[in-house]
């Protein structure tokens, strides 16, 4: 198996990963103004996407020579939606709970996404508890504090953030892109998975007629 | 090994091994070929492949039986040698014309064989010419040299539940045919083209592929192919095998084709996935029949069919059960006035699904419906305070999909899962498609929790489509009554009738089409009679090629103007959804459009006019 080029030439050479990131929460925390304010902010070229911004995808340079792609799934948070959210799970490598720091309701929903991820997402799925609308600050109806705890004891990724100031916004996807498995996904796009196929002879085998 | 040596080895073995007894019928150990694909080393998948390996060779068929004549069945069909690659083109230029879903016709599969007594070990026997250090899987496409499209009298089978058999007849006898009618901008050489993006891609090009593939050098790639075809028709697979077969088959013939001229000159990736994407569609058309549940005939149904079947029913079930359901019930804050054309066109969309076999054409009217109800969503954005996302987004698929009725959605998207090439099948693609099964899922299991709504007015709603249901079932079964009581008689006749006889509205060309196809499944001798008119098969290349190149002239000539049907029609619904916008500039966004993208986004469209009516 060649091996990810990229590493073998060292420093010199740009590394480049993709992971997919699903986006949870309930409807009105402001789960997509988070991501399309990450889309929008950040330095790299943001590219459109196709079809519309429930799927979007944004670069972030981690380093001088590593770059990470963010795939990012936006999830419906309505109630109704709730036990299909699964289908959006499979192969995601991250995952954006979000709540409204205004709203002591929504942890709870944040809680119960959570468990699900456990339950049904990939093992090694990192999971990033935040807090949205900092900038309502003096409106807080959960402590940092309990929700830090809460993330703590689960060990998960715990920031808050402000989707309309877009304060600790790209910070929150950085700390995500540097806990994401970097090198083993360098060495699965290095496997370029080549499928050669073969040829040959066979010998022929008895053929039994169906008595039907 | 050289390249030369290589690619003559190829053609030593596409010549010599996989067509020896339709050459020479000698009871000879070389009739089977197999196929061996490597890839990485995972053990699990060996064990898979070795039960697989095993199935290959419960059906293989006898040689020696073959060539002594005791298999009565086979005899016949041995009885013309043929010129597979020449009858394969002809199959080609099918392909490339049947993209409208097409009633199967039943196979006959009489050889079902007995058990594998030996599973042949193939690694010895390999010709080091393909040899490569990280075999895993070794897959037997054996050859065997009689196709087995049978009568159709399994259509007759009255061994199963009589509301499955109705079920049945319903989706192979009413739904399948019908797209033709209410789109008859279809035309076989029109296929989607995905909305577009600012990454550098190409259009897809089937022609193109086609006409490359067609090249007479390419003919031991042809014999590949149907010597696959053939096999694979030869017994029913579970989902797993077909999944495994198809997308091994792909990779060999891809790796294959580009050993071969015009193939092996390409140096453009984008040209290189224009290859696949040809593949793919060449292959899954073919096997369309076999691989889409609901075209599948009922004998040849695997368990996980049938199953994909029973959901389409429950979703059908729901779509009628739930037809009364409007934006309020699902919350979406989109008052519908202006916006149900939206809802109309986006309808439009979805519903081409079953007009196409490949998967990669099923994805492309999925995207086109998904983007134009973004088109709606950033029209009200606004005025209604939604936002683009998800949770605007969802309800709204949901909504147009009851409003679209699209059928058999579960099959189409678990085709789509199972058969889309995995490396097309990612990003944005890969979103918008678990998207629509999260929205068919939702409806498969719609129920009062999850719908805002009082409970009166839901019982009584639901109430009155249940009778409306009841009501069309008890006509439906006597329609089948009626129908079945015909089959029995004459099936043939009568199918010959209807494709061509009734469907009198339709171009030539697909009425050809549809015969031709209905001869390939039906009648294989005749077919073998019709596509090599001349005596000897093997020598009037130039013919064919005349004959070939007609049909072409004549299928653009029809694919031009039902575009250009299509974009007054899309006109047409653009000019409702915009009345701020002058018609002429409408058709002058249509047209350069059209022109640009090589099959007219609506999509595309759509966001456009967006654009210029704010």
């Amino acid at each position: 198996m060649s091996s990810n080029t990229a590493t073998e030439h060292g420093q010199s050479a740009m590394r480049f990963a993709q992971f997919k990131l699903v986006l949870l929460g309930e409807s009105a925390v402001g789960k997509s103004s988070i991501v399309h304010r990450f889309v929008k902010d950040s330095f790299t070229d943001s590219r459109e996407s196709t079809i519309g911004a429930a799927f979007l995808t944004q670069t972030i340079q981690i380093d001088a020579n590593t770059t990470v792609k963010f795939e990012i799934w936006d999830t419906a948070g309505q109630e109704r939606y709730r036990s299909l959210a699964s289908m959006y799970y499979r192969n995601a490598q991250a995952a954006l709970v979000v709540f409204d720091i205004t709203q002591e309701s929504s942890l709870d929903k944040a809680k119960y996404w959570i468990k699900e991820l456990q339950k049904q997402a990939s093992s090694g799925i990192v999971i990033a508890l935040v807090g949205n609308k900092l900038d309502l600050e003096e409106e807080r109806k959960i402590s940092k504090d309990e929700a830090q705890a809460f993330a703590n004891e689960l060990g998960l990724m715990y920031a808050e953030v402000s989707a309309k100031t877009g304060e600790k916004v790209k910070d929150c996807f950085k700390d995500i892109a540097l806990k994401l498995p970097l090198e083993e996904k360098l060495s699965q796009q290095g496997q370029r998975r080549r499928r050669t196929v073969d040829l040959n002879q066979r010998p022929s085998t008895n053929e039994q007629q169906c008595a039907c | 090994m050289s390249f030369q040596n290589v690619r003559k080895a190829s053609q030593e073995k596409a010549q010599g091994l996989l067509l020896p007894s339709l050459q020479s019928p000698q009871p000879s150990v070389s009739v089977s070929s197999s196929v061996s694909i490597a890839g990485s080393a995972h053990t699990a998948d060996k064990t898979t492949l070795m039960d697989f390996l095993g199935q290959f060779d419960k059906d293989r068929p006898e040689h020696h039986d073959k060539a002594s004549g005791t298999s009565q069945h086979e005899e016949v069909e041995e009885s013309e040698p043929e010129e597979p690659s020449e009858k394969e083109e002809a199959k080609i230029e099918e392909s490339a014309t049947a993209t409208q879903p097409i009633e199967p016709e039943p196979e006959q599969s009489k050889q079902e064989s007995g058990p594998a007594t030996e599973k042949a070990s193939d690694s010895e026997n390999r010709p080091n010419e393909q040899k490569s250090a990280d075999e895993e899987t070794s897959v037997s496409l054996e050859h065997i040299t009689s196709t087995s499209y049978g009568e159709g009298e399994e259509l007759n089978d009255t061994s199963d539940s009589e509301e499955e058999e109705e079920e049945l007849k319903a989706s192979q006898k009413e739904e399948l045919p019908k797209p033709k009618k209410q789109d008859d901008k279809k035309l076989p050489t029109d296929y989607p083209n995905p909305p577009t993006s600012n990454k550098k891609s190409v259009v897809f090009d089937f022609q193109k592929f086609l006409t490359m593939f067609k090249n007479k050098q390419c003919e031991p790639i042809h014999k590949y192919l149907r010597s696959f075809l053939t096999q694979f028709s030869q017994r029913t697979w579970t989902v797993d095998e077909q999944v495994k077969l198809i997308k091994d088959f792909e990779a060999f013939l891809y790796d294959k084709l580009l050993q071969y001229y015009p193939f092996n000159t390409i140096q453009d990736e984008l040209e290189l996935d224009n290859c696949k994407e040809g593949l793919e569609k060449l292959v899954l058309t073919r096997l369309y029949s076999q691989v889409f549940a609901p075209a599948t005939p009922k004998p040849k149904q695997s368990p996980q069919q049938r199953e994909d079947l029973l959901k389409d029913r429950k979703y059908h079930t729901s779509l009628k059960l739930y037809d009364w359901i409007n934006p309020r019930h699902l919350d979406i804050p989109v008052s519908l006035g202006l916006e149900s054309n939206f809802v109309k066109l986006a309808s439009g969309e979805i519903n081409k699904i079953n007009n196409y076999k490949s998967p990669r054409d099923k994805i492309i009217c999925i995207l086109n419906c998904c983007k134009i109800i973004f088109g709606l969503i950033r029209q009200q954005q606004k005025m209604h305070q939604i936002e683009e996302n998800a949770d605007s987004f969802v309800p709204l698929l949901i909504y147009v999909l009851l409003q679209a009725k699209p059928k058999y959605l579960y099959s189409n998207l678990q085709y789509i899962e199972r058969f889309r090439l995995e490396e097309f099948l990612v990003g944005e693609t890969s979103y918008y498609v678990s998207t629509l099964e999260i929205a068919c899922n939702f409806i498969i299991d719609l129920d009062r929790d999850k719908l805002t709504i009082e409970d009166e007015e839901f019982d009584e709603q639901l109430a009155l489509a249940k009778q409306r249901l009841e009501k069309q079932k008890e006509e439906k079964k006597q329609r089948n009554e009626q129908k079945g009581a015909n089959d029995i008689l004459s099936p043939i006749p009568k199918k010959l009738t209807e494709l061509i006889g009734s469907n009198s509205n339709e171009s030539p060309s697909q009425v050809l089409t549809k015969s031709a196809e209905m001869m390939k499944q039906s009648i294989s001798s005749s077919f073998n009679n019709l596509f090599q008119t001349s005596p000897s098969p093997s020598e009037t290349p130039a013919k064919q090629e005349l004959i070939d190149i007609k049909k072409l002239s004549l299928e653009e000539h029809e694919h031009q103007e039902t575009m250009r049907k299509q974009r007054e029609e899309t006109t047409d619904a653009l000019v409702s959804m915009f009345p701020n916008l002058d018609r002429e500039l409408i058709t002058d966004v249509v047209a350069s459009k059209a022109r640009t993208e090589g099959g007219g986004n609506i999509g595309d469209c759509v966001d456009a006019l967006l654009e210029l009516s704010h």
